[in-house]
């Protein structure tokens, strides 16, 4: 506990391992101030940001010093880049030093960005006009409101656990993982809304969902986390998002979807840029993020073969249970090579080739261009093991 | 709707123009927030030469490109590729509902690759198109709203 402690001088008093000089306040109230931090400030004076079209944008302030973002800052601390720092300022304990950790070169256009497109799932989803569906059909939208309601806030969790790590140097990167942070908040909760709002409720929570999530949150680094979230987990819900706005049943589902598409792309443009800046910088951590990915299509190979994730799509796309047990998984079919397909381009985007690796097993690879024998046997000894 | 875009007929240059000038009006890009995107359409004819028209969402601002001469180079972020009567039919169905309906929105005629398909060589600037799905959709439906209200009172 810091606490007052009296020293022989009776003007200073002693808090913690600091010391309140009392004299100071006598001087102050005789306008004899010290204003050391104004003719000596020690940092860079008469460099002036000059707004763009869109205002006082992050990118308009990275001008002189201060837009030099360090490959590894000098201290762990909380003072802000470019200020002049006290030599005695404590550690803050940070883990995440090195710049490519968190880096993307799109990350101050995307806060910008994230800032610029917010929405409100109270205000912006035109409530009134929800459909009254039929009951298989409001089954199918709950429960694909459910998963998505549980997965958004793994997306959340995991930049809010590891944003304290993250020096502050890198400011503009912790600065878009809040952004991400609100975003899933919200996520959260327009598809709990959306969930109540027609009067189905929630539906089921599956285990396998979980596992996943708890991948993510358990991860041991941030390089494992992000790329099974932002590029992995998110790229496959930004697709989720896609085919939600295409079968969805009314207005109020439309405009639900393509603003959560919106945030989703956000944040899986930083995960593919961020994995780029990383492997760029150092290319021998691609083995490592084949093995974080490995296990992470894994589990969604188990995802993509689970009922409560799968059929709630089929049915909406077919227009209810008795037309989806006709046209089978057709629609889900579609949806499963686009997913896969996008994924795939990203990872390559990024600079890690997952054709001729990717663990899913044959029957969910069918229609995907390219895929290597190898990652399909793989993926299919796995499954028969 | 002004004569001069009443009378822009689709597909043409003048038809973008006519589209991007009423969207700049009626769009609340403030409230929408920034969008930077170039985004062609490149509508394919039976035994026609394809027909692209490019438009550009700068900032909280919109211009049309018109008919693009040379499709490269627009060096467009996205381009959406489909046969001219899918456009038409889009188009269409805004002007009949005041906006798209379920089946006709941008996403929905694009998701399957089919009947329209979102292409681009980088997938980062592909997924442009998804991170201003809000905005191309009040773009496209300014094609059928009242000159110098709001599309829609939404974000």
């Amino acid at each position: 506990m810091v606490g007052f402690q009296a020293v022989p001088d009776q003007r200073r008093i002693a808090v913690g391992e600091l010391s309140a000089d009392l004299s100071y306040l006598e001087r102050a109230a005789k306008g004899q101030f010290d204003l050391g931090w104004l003719k000596e400030p020690g940092t860079e004076w008469g460099v002036r940001a000059t707004p763009s079209r869109v205002g006082l944008t992050l990118r308009d302030i990275a001008v002189g010093s201060y837009g030099e973002v360090p490959e590894r800052p000098p201290r762990r601390t909380m003072a802000p880049r470019g200020s002049a720092v006290d030599e005695d300022v404590p550690d803050m304990g940070y883990t995440i030093n090195d710049k490519a950790q968190v880096w993307s070169d799109n990350v101050m256009e995307l806060y910008e960005e994230a800032v610029s497109r917010q929405w409100s799932a109270t205000r912006d989803v035109p409530w009134s006009e929800l459909a009254e569906l039929p009951p298989d059909l409001e089954h199918a939208m709950c429960q694909l409101a459910t998963v998505l309601s549980e997965v958004e806030m793994v997306a959340a969790d995991f930049p809010a656990k590891w944003l304290w790590r993250i020096n502050h140097d890198f400011v503009e990167a912790k600065m878009f993982l809040c952004t991400q942070v609100m975003d899933e908040a919200r996520h959260t909760e327009v598809f709990r809304k959306r969930a109540l709002a027609g009067g189905g409720g929630l539906g089921r929570a599956k285990a396998v969902v979980e596992q996943f999530l708890k991948l993510i949150l358990d991860a041991e680094t941030y390089d494992e986390g992000s790329a099974l979230m932002h590029l992995l987990g998110e790229g496959i819900v930004l697709s989720l998002f896609r085919a939600g706005e295409f079968l969805a049943p009314s207005p109020v589902e439309k405009r639900i979807f393509r603003l959560c598409m919106q945030d989703e792309a956000r944040h899986v443009a930083y995960g593919t840029m961020h994995l780029r800046y990383r492997l760029q910088r150092d290319p021998s951590l691609a083995e490592d993020f084949h093995a974080y990915l490995d296990r992470g299509e894994e589990l969604i190979s188990v995802l993509f073969t689970t009922p409560e994730v799968v059929e709630p799509t089929t049915i909406l796309a077919a227009g209810g249970v008795r037309q989806a047990e006709e046209l089978a998984l057709g629609a889900a079919d579609i949806l499963r090579t686009r997913v896969i397909e996008e994924y795939l381009e990203r990872c390559a985007r990024a600079g890690l080739d997952r054709r001729a690796r990717i663990r899913l097993p044959g029957p969910l690879l069918e229609g995907i261009a390219g895929v290597g024998p190898a990652g399909r046997a793989t993926a299919e000894a796995s499954h028969v093991a | 709707m002004s004569h001069d875009e009443a009378a822009a007929t689709f597909p043409s240059g003048a038809f973008f123009d006519a589209l991007a000038a009423r969207a700049s009006r009626v769009l609340d890009f403030e409230r929408l927030g920034f969008a930077e995107l170039r985004l062609a359409f490149a509508m394919r004819e039976p035994e026609r030469a394809t027909r692209s028209f490019g438009v550009v969402f700068d900032g909280y601002e919109l211009s049309s490109s018109g008919e693009l001469e040379d499709l490269s180079a627009f060096d467009a972020d996205a381009v959406v590729e489909g046969e001219l009567a899918t456009f038409a039919e889009m188009f269409d169905n805004i002007a009949t509902h005041g906006g798209a309906d379920l089946q006709h929105t941008f996403n929905a005629l694009s998701l399957a690759g089919v009947p329209l398909e979102v292409k681009g060589d980088d997938p980062v600037r592909r997924d442009r198109v998804f991170r201003y799905a809000e905005t191309i959709q009040q773009f496209l439906d300014a094609a059928a709203a009242p000159t110098g209200e709001p599309a829609t009172a939404g974000a």
